[in-house]
């Protein structure tokens, strides 16, 4: 059996340990192991004696320090967008009609993905309150619109939509969105992108 | 009632309905079609299961098709296909070309 010595051994050890941590670090950021996405539901009632409850975020999970808002009336709609989102491997916060006022997350959402639907407004008004907050002013968005609906697009143009998405879409459709308002050196004024509330119509609706 | 005055309520009715329906259905439309999307990429399912999923997808964009020429209906022309309950429209001479 071979001895080694006791400086030696330590050394083999300290190595094998380094080595095991690098190991999982490249693993962790070249194959997006911990990447699985996780769902976090904004949590507060609407408005207490007049004035707005400011919602709290739990995060339980993070990736690339992204992570995108989905506000919309629908539940279904919220559950879809998760699923889609989550194939970006994007943490996923949901506001619901619900929830007024700007989140207290420590950090500001990536981008929000707004469903917007006329026959309610409440999505809309915790849209605003997101607007009014300095650290949520200029955060990107998706506006998800009903095809050929005119009221509804001024309405997302004036709410300051990054891009308009009409529905029925294809989730490609959307994630082409995303990854275009992630994109680090995104220049929205740049010939061939959408400029803010430029409508972009699904291939399903082309 | 003028026949032309009958003829605008007439037409406000369908165009009213149609409004409704594309209202109403594009939501649901939303869901089928983003569903039936992820289920035609998703990789764990059998390649047969996956191109039933794609047909559904390509339904699901057909019919919002129609429902996109329903809130284009500018005038009301009918055809007979025999239905014992009545005539129906004629979407494709029933709707404008641009909104």
């Amino acid at each position: 059996m071979l001895a080694l010595p006791a400086w030696k051994t330590r050394n083999v050890f300290v190595a094998v340990v380094l080595a095991a941590v690098a190991y999982w670090l490249v693993r962790r950021r070249l194959l997006g192991v911990a990447a699985r996405p996780s769902t976090t539901v904004l949590s507060a009632r609407a408005r207490t004696n007049g004035v707005a409850r400011v919602p709290r975020v739990t995060h339980t999970n993070r990736w690339n320090g992204n992570y995108a808002l989905v506000v919309g009336e629908h539940a279904g709609m919220r559950q879809l967008l998760k699923r889609v989102l989550g194939g970006l491997a994007l943490e996923v916060c949901e506001a619901s009609s619900d929830q007024h006022g700007p989140s207290t997350s420590s950090r500001v959402p990536s981008l929000a993905v707004v469903d917007v639907d006329p026959s309610f407004d409440q999505g809309m008004v915790f849209w605003h309150s997101l607007r009014r907050n300095p650290s949520t002013a200029s955060i990107p968005s998706v506006f998800l619109v009903e095809a050929g609906n005119e009221v509804v697009h001024r309405l997302a143009d004036m709410a300051g939509a990054s891009i308009c998405l009409e529905k029925p879409f294809h989730p490609r459709d959307l994630r082409d969105s995303v990854e275009r308002l992630l994109s680090p050196a995104l220049d929205l004024t740049q010939p061939g992108l959408n400029g803010p509330g430029t409508p972009v119509r699904s291939q399903a609706n082309a | 009632m003028q026949p032309a005055d009958h003829d605008q309520l007439r037409l406000a009715g369908v165009q009213l309905a149609a409004r409704t329906a594309h209202h109403l259905l594009t939501t649901p439309l939303t869901l089928a079609l983003g569903y039936s999307d992820l289920l035609a990429e998703d990789s764990r399912l059998p390649p047969d299961l996956r191109a039933l999923a794609k047909e559904a997808s390509e339904s699901i964009v057909i019919a919002a098709a129609y429902l996109r020429r329903l809130i284009r209906i500018g005038r009301i022309v009918e055809r007979d296909i025999g239905l014992p309950s009545g005539l129906v429209l004629d979407l494709a001479d029933s709707a404008l070309e641009a909104l």
